[in-house]
């Protein structure tokens, strides 16, 4: 019998998001930190 | 124009047209057509990045920092959390449920009435700024390069329309890759141009140095006044939701990553926007910095605004005209030596002689202002232009008056690439949604996939007539940059609100969310055209996202148990 393609496709969902995903978001949330963190500094730096 | 100018541009512009209908040309398959084929997560990125930053983005937002300086960029400070909670929690579902319009997503979890809600909320507003992407850039090359307005609004609108309609979703990925290359080359040597420029003046510490005195590297502001368009705040929250909404729930957005091969490949695409999105902005603000750096060494025109308003303002009343024009120079000429006296208290090492020669110069350039907002009343006056705004034109002079032959035309060719991938991309999504949540949902059903692929050819042909058209008779509304992000934010929170509801909330069913969202966009048009009170705009987003979900869960808690 042929898979359903949805229930593979959420398989697939579900078996990416759990590899090195959490990983990267934090990557870009601390890459944002570092970037607000700059800004702050230049602003009071240069004021 | 200089040929070189003229050919650098039409090469650029034809060849990328070419391409996208060369490429595209043997696509028979309708879910290509309105999805786009398996995309890598390079072009997603690029495709994402390309249909966000329209021409507008490289026009006006350079003035916008000449003019204010660099806050604007807070208004960004949200989207790289929102495209995290895009890649966990939208992109698996939209991938799982195979959809070809996002708002098909509203259908599955509540109606079809509310599906169609969504998208007729979609149509108005994305159809409106289809519009102002052709309009925007068509008046400010127009007006300095003394192109035939119509023209340039046909010719750009009528290449878009040419590969759209070939290729549409796949040719409009195809395309973004080149555009963006352009776009980014382009940028970096304008910025490598003002940076060289104010080098031969200064230090580049110093030339910062210059413009921190004068109030142009406030970048973050931590105060909690809802009355500014920009703080750290609004740009967190408000800038969130806006991105939420923006590459969330409009179709020309999730169009782009929804082409990927795989729920990974358009997470990795988006998060290339996270990473990448808030220090281009900066680099485009900073660049706008550098210009009006520059303009502080050397002395800029009476007024940005297309010389012919200056011309006639002269010959309206050249007396008058020259008055001002002599009492400007003769401060600008101050500011100079103020200028050399801060640097040079700078370089002597700081201290209260730098802090003094500071506030001489502040006190200068106060004057200089005083002076060069008088001379352009004058004009504005004479000219019955007043509701121009020099900010859109500052970039566009600097280009066409500092950079040599040959890369004029390359940065032209910058703009019109912009206006075109972010067109193509809202031609592209209008005609999907047309297409699959109108025709075929409501109107002919059951037809097969050649019918329908016709159909999406004439919807993606009519919008972008109607964006001509649009275009043809728009007149100017505030900064541009600005006038987008308005209509965006007055539309914006409702669909989020609808999709907020639909994901989290399982307890609020179809007529409640129906209902309320109904309730929560008249009320944000009633807020925003009354004046009743007085906020930035990027706060409409939350207020009618707020709305929808606090309103349908009422309605839900008086209706009783969830109805199907």
């Amino acid at each position: 019998m042929e898979p359903d393609p949805k229930i593979e496709i959420a398989k697939s969902v579900k078996k990416e998001s759990s590899k090195g995903w959490t990983e990267l978001y934090l990557v870009v949330v601390g890459a944002l930190a570092a970037q607000i963190a700059f800004f702050v500094w230049l602003t009071k730096a240069f004021d | 124009m200089n040929p070189i100018d003229i050919a650098t541009i039409g090469v650029t512009l034809v060849a990328i047209v070419f391409f996208g209908v060369w490429k595209t040309r043997n696509d028979r398959k309708l879910d290509e057509f309105l999805k786009g084929s398996s995309n890598s997560w390079g072009t997603i990125g690029l495709s994402v990045m390309a249909t966000q930053a329209s021409a507008i983005t490289f026009l006006s937002t350079p003035g916008l920092a000449y003019d204010s300086g660099m806050a604007f960029v807070q208004n960004y400070f949200g989207m790289p959390l929102a495209l995290i909670l895009i890649a966990v929690v939208f992109v698996p579902m939209y991938y799982k449920l195979e959809l070809c319009s996002v708002y098909e997503f509203l259908e599955h979890r509540f109606d079809s009435k509310t599906r169609t809600l969504g998208s007729a909320i979609f149509l108005i507003q994305r159809g409106f700024s289809a519009g102002i992407t052709i309009y925007a850039p068509s008046i400010i090359l127009t007006s300095v390069l003394g192109w035939d307005m119509n023209t340039t609004v046909i010719g750009v609108g009528l290449a878009v329309i040419l590969y759209t309609v070939t290729g549409g979703s796949h040719a409009v990925s195809v395309t973004h890759k080149y555009q963006m290359t352009v776009i980014l080359t382009g940028m970096a040597i304008a910025f490598g141009i003002v940076v060289y420029k104010i080098m031969g003046h200064a230090g580049f510490r110093e030339n910062l140095s210059i413009a921190g005195a004068l109030g142009h590297l406030n970048v973050v502001d931590l105060s909690f006044d809802l009355n500014k368009r920009y703080t750290i705040w609004s740009g967190l929250l408000g800038g969130f939701f806006l991105s939420l909404s923006y590459f969330g729930t409009d179709q020309s957005q999730a169009q782009r990553y929804m082409s990927g091969q795989s729920v990974r490949e358009s997470r990795l695409g988006l998060m290339f926007n996270a990473l990448l999105k808030v220090p281009m902005q900066f680099l485009i603000l900073l660049l706008g910095v550098l210009v009006f750096v520059f303009y502080q060494w050397e002395r800029p025109p009476a007024t940005f605004l297309p010389s012919s308003m200056t011309d006639m303002a002269e010959s309206a009343d050249a007396n008058a005209y020259r008055e001002y024009k002599l009492r400007f120079e003769d401060r600008f000429q101050e500011q100079k030596i103020a200028i050399d006296g801060y640097v040079e208290a700078l370089r002597n090492g700081g201290g209260s002689a730098a802090q003094a020669s500071k506030e001489e110069l502040q006190n200068a350039s106060l004057a200089v202002k005083e002076a060069r907002s008088q001379l352009k009343g004058h004009i504005a006056r004479t000219t019955g232009q007043e509701s121009m705004k020099e900010t859109d034109y500052v970039f566009i002079h600097f280009v066409l008056n500092e950079l040599p032959i040959g890369l004029i035309g390359l940065l032209i060719a910058v703009i019109l690439s912009a206006a075109m991938s972010s067109t193509a991309s809202e031609l592209s999504a209008l005609a999907t949604i047309t297409t699959v949540d109108f025709y075929q949902n409501h109107f002919v059903k059951d037809r097969d996939e050649r019918h329908y692929m016709k159909a999406s050819r004439t919807f993606t042909a009519m919008w972008g007539g109607l964006a001509i058209l649009f275009a043809l008779f728009a007149s100017m509304v505030e900064s541009l940059i600005e006038a987008v992000n308005i209509v965006g934010s007055l539309f914006y929170g409702t669909v989020l609100g609808l999709f907020l509801a639909a994901f989290f909330i399982r307890r609020i069913g179809a007529h409640a969310a129906f209902i309320a969202a109904i309730i929560a966009q008249l009320s944000v048009l009633l807020l925003y055209f009354t004046d009743l009170v007085q906020i930035g705009y990027l706060w409409y987003n939350l207020i009618a996202c707020a709305l929808v979900i606090v309103i349908s869960y009422s309605i839900q808690l008086v209706i009783g148990k969830k109805e199907v």
